[in-house]
């Protein structure tokens, strides 16, 4: 039988209804995995041992009683950004500033999960509040890419992706802001999918960027990512900006048919510095989607020109405001030494805060000063409903937008330096998606010269998650799952 | 240089951040050139576009105003860094 381990999260789930597997034995042997994994890739800041060997007790309760019965991933093993708070076991942000923080409450994600029947493994390493695209800005040091240790495993869900590349856990969930599901799930050779805003509540995810961050699924495959994207989804009243739509039932997309699905490619993305195999196999792939029925048109997309200026100005501005409430009183890390309050704010904000999370409170502040309100703020919004328009023009015409997800297949650690200005690559052709909302995917389709994954990206029209579900679905059918040597 | 070592300054006070010698040179330079990056987007001409306020059209939100009697102040307040009588503890701040 295949390893417990390596199953397919639905695969596994009918193994446990059908009385095959216990939950007991597949949550011992994921911990088992991850103890003698997390050396060498530092996937988890924390692992939920006891919570999830209790949780298994109480799953297979359930399962056995039928309660369960409706629910496609009961038993199986997830493990969380940790952003999303989980009641009871700390969430960190991977910043020292929360290193002790524990909530008193679930995440609406968590609750969902937890009545689904999903054992939760642990809490994922990711960049310090989710800024940056390596886990290096990690304060727990950054991930591995189990594709080559050498290698980031992308970011900021890097710990997410690199968790359920290396079998460590059966799914994870991310959080997206500007390509940070999608781009780490590429470099993993994984499934990710950035859903539409407002489709997942975000109660209980620790804010960056209020306006684009979303949580949502990284996975193995198609099938599995649509099954969680359903768990997950609907609506919150106890997030005001999100959605109630009628069905969230995205395991109905999953078809082998795009006959006739008309497909958009934005010439842009190829005026961009990009790997030369990764333009090769992106071209590839376009014309697998020929060949299975798709109507493909290359289309100019100049709107999405300054998106990465855009991206910089409005993730600040918010990020700035969200992480104003981090003072040393309420919770938290609180500096040693301080001569009075203004002191204490000062020095907990200093010691407590990432060299990148201050960059960027430092330009969300200049951003939203009196005198550059109106030159950067104002200007960024005004672009940003630019790029709005140019996609909804752009989804009259086409029934999904496909580019690359990365111009670049992951990078080595020792090149990254986190000090150093440079123009992000995930951001190039992920950022967009964000400011306009809509939802997209990356999903594999290669291995470059080096033997690292290359990935996909399909956006959609806002809430057409089951277009880009059936389109990922049947280009995944024409490839076989690739998986890295573990170690 | 778009922003000088004064303005730097002031708003670090402003928005209470407290910087290494070493961090402060590097954080000067390295935002300085993320605005000359950002400058690029004045390019565009934006004059006949109304700034962007949310990516779908949405009414305001609201909910009942009921008082949740949970009583969680103290799973709240448990995790403050100093804490005295259900009260969060902070330096003397009024002479």
């Amino acid at each position: 039988m295949q390893e417990i381990t390596s199953m397919s999260a639905l695969q596994l789930a009918q193994k446990i209804k059908s009385r095959e597997i216990s939950v007991q034995e597949v949550v011992k042997a994921q911990l088992e995995t991850v103890y003698k994994r997390e050396p060498v890739y530092n996937s988890y800041i924390t692992v939920m041992e006891k919570e999830a060997l209790d949780q298994a007790e109480e799953v297979q309760k359930r399962i056995d009683s039928g309660e369960l019965d409706c629910s496609p991933l009961a038993g199986v093993t997830i493990a969380i950004k940790d952003n999303i708070c989980t009641k009871g076991t700390r969430t960190t942000c991977a910043s020292k500033i929360l290193e002790n923080y524990v909530p008193p409450y679930d995440a609406t994600v968590i609750e969902k999960l937890k009545k689904a029947g999903v054992v939760l493994i642990g809490k994922t390493n990711m960049d310090e509040f989710a800024m940056g695209d390596s886990t290096k800005t990690s304060y727990f040091g950054a991930s591995k890419n189990p594709w080559d240790i050498k290698c980031t495993p992308g970011g900021s869900s890097g710990g997410s992706a690199a968790a359920v590349a290396a079998e460590e856990a059966h799914v994870s969930l991310g959080s997206d802001t500007g390509g940070s599901i999608r781009q780490p799930a590429s470099y993993c050779g994984l499934v990710g999918i950035k859903p539409t805003y407002g489709t997942v509540s975000r109660y209980g995810l620790i804010a960056f960027a209020s306006s684009l961050d979303q949580i949502g699924p990284i996975c193995r495959n198609v099938p599995d990512c649509a099954a969680l994207l359903e768990a997950i989804s609907g609506h919150d009243p106890k997030d005001s900006t999100s959605a109630g739509q009628k069905s969230y039932d995205y395991r109905q997309a999953l078809l082998d048919d795009i006959k006739g699905m008309k497909i958009g490619v934005p010439k842009v993305y190829f005026e961009e510095k990009m790997q030369e195999d990764i333009r090769k196999i992106f071209l590839d792939a376009v014309n697998t989607f020929k060949d299975l029925g798709a109507r493909i048109e290359l289309f100019g997309f100049d709107a999405v020109k300054y998106s990465v200026q855009t991206y910089h100005v409005i993730a600040c501005a918010e990020a700035c405001s969200n992480l104003a409430r981090y003072d040393g009183v309420k919770y938290g890390f609180r500096a040693d030494n301080y001569a009075n309050l203004e002191d204490l704010y000062k020095k907990t904000r200093g010691e407590g805060f990432g060299y990148e999370v201050k960059r960027r409170i430092m330009l969300g502040a200049f951003v939203l000063s009196k005198d550059n309100f109106e030159k950067y703020y104002n200007k960024a919004r005004k672009i940003r409903r630019i790029i709005c328009e140019a996609y909804e023009n752009a989804f009259e015409r086409y029934d999904i937008i496909l580019c690359p997800e990365t111009l670049e297949t992951a990078p080595l650690l020792a090149d990254i330096d986190i000090t150093e200005p440079k123009k992000s690559s995930s951001l190039t052709l992920n950022s967009s998606v964000n400011l306009a909302g809509l939802p997209a995917a990356s999903i594999p389709c290669g291995l470059d010269k080096n033997g690292m994954p290359v990935g996909i990206q399909l956006i959609g029209k806002r809430f057409g998650e089951k277009d880009i579900i059936r389109a990922a679905y049947s280009f995944e059918r024409t490839r076989s799952y690739e998986r890295p040597e573990i170690i | 240089m778009v922003m000088d070592k004064e303005t730097f300054r002031l708003m670090a006070d402003m928005i209470k951040l407290e910087f290494s010698e070493k961090e402060e040179k590097l954080l000067f330079d390295h935002l300085n050139k993320t605005i000359e990056f950002i400058d690029t987007m004045n390019e565009l001409d934006t004059d006949s576009t109304e700034p962007f306020t949310f990516v779908y059209p949405k009414k305001n939100t609201f909910r009942e105003d009921v008082v949740d009697d949970r009583d969680i102040n103290k799973d709240l307040i448990s995790g403050a860094p100093d804490i005295c009588g259900g009260y969060f503890v902070v330096p003397k701040s009024i002479e």
